[in-house]
């Protein structure tokens, strides 16, 4: 179902329930992915998912329509992300490398991982970056999302958001070569 | 001397961690249904009874209870307090037996049966206070009359 079907379908009450439960199926993969990378963790990564949904819900009946849907949900999620990220650091008083460490150890947990070193390597260099260059690489690199709609996403102009992503991708480089 | 690592060299993971548990993106969509408001998910019966109301603006609200305050108001003022409207006949008692008299007599009204049998309906007491001539004493008042050959025009 395109978007705008959904958006036509939610506005009516008559059918608004069914509408987001095809918005939900239509999103959630990409949704939880975009989140999961940042989170890494499941669990938090299911209830930031959930939440981002919900907040879709409560303010769908306002989208403007002059952004597409697609990257309205994106910026959300990616809202949810950074103050997720961020209560985390005030709650226990974490610096942002104290962060990278925790979810460092939650990749090498990972069973997927196992046996893959420079993979590992690689996806524990990107845990190193900021949280916001970190999104900007996952959208650039893993979700190659044009820049335009970076920009949508992020509210940051299309110049910044190469040059960040330039600068992410050296110091990636940077941390796995020197790691092997 | 390490061999440099290029990004652009490595075979991307689109995914690079663990999937989530099997059917989990099955059961995603339930679980975020379940988690929306309720009222605003699924209008209980009283909500949505009252739904109409509130799609209506906010002026029309207004407006709409404004009239209906003004509705019952004039209804109960209709209902309850409306003063009973006084006889004819009660209003003409109180005016002087002189003055009812020189009206009729320099207005032109006419008197006519009716007039008086609405007025004995309404004071059945009103004939015993009346004259009760005999045939005789009515036959002589008639012959007291002057008879004037006008009035036979």
């Amino acid at each position: 179902m395109e978007d705008h079907e959904i958006l036509a379908k939610f506005l009516d009450p008559a059918s608004r329930n069914l509408a987001f439960n095809q918005l939900v199926r239509k999103y959630q993969s990409k949704v939880y992915w975009h989140v999961r990378k940042m989170v890494v963790d499941h669990d938090d990564a299911d209830d930031l998912t959930q939440d981002v949904f919900i907040k879709v819900w409560k303010h769908l009946e306002n989208f403007r329509q002059d952004a597409q849907l697609f990257t309205w949900i994106y910026r959300i999620a990616t809202n949810e992300c950074l103050s997720f990220l961020g209560s985390k650091r005030r709650k226990f008083l974490l610096p942002l490398t104290d962060v990278g460490a925790e979810l460092a150890s939650k990749i090498e947990a990972d069973t997927d991982l196992a046996g893959d070193e420079i993979e590992l390597k690689l996806q524990k260099a990107i845990l190193q970056l900021p949280d916001k260059q970190r999104l900007v690489f996952n959208l650039r690199y893993y979700d190659e999302m044009p820049y335009e709609q970076m920009a949508e996403v992020t509210g940051t102009s299309v110049g910044a958001l190469k040059a960040s992503y330039h600068h992410a991708v050296k110091k990636v480089e940077s941390y796995v070569t020197r790691a092997t | 001397m390490n061999t440099p690592f290029r990004l652009d060299q490595h075979p991307r993971r689109p995914q690079p961690l663990t999937a989530p548990p099997a059917g989990y993106f099955d059961k995603l969509p339930t679980r975020v249904m379940d988690r929306l408001p309720r009222t605003a998910a699924e209008p209980t019966g009283a909500a949505f009874g009252w739904q109409w109301w509130q799609n209506l603006s906010g002026a029309f609200r207004t407006s709409m209870a404004a009239s209906v305050l003004i509705i019952s108001f004039v209804a109960a003022f209709w209902l309850l307090g409306r003063p009973a409207a006084p006889a004819a006949t009660a209003s003409l008692d109180s005016v002087p037996e002189q003055e009812l008299v020189g009206y009729l007599l320099n207005s032109g009204a006419a008197v006519e049966a009716s007039d008086l049998a609405v007025l004995t309906a309404a004071h059945p007491a009103l004939t015993q206070g009346f004259m009760r001539p005999s045939a005789a004493e009515i036959d002589a008042a008639l012959d007291a009359q002057p008879l004037e050959e006008l009035q036979y025009f």
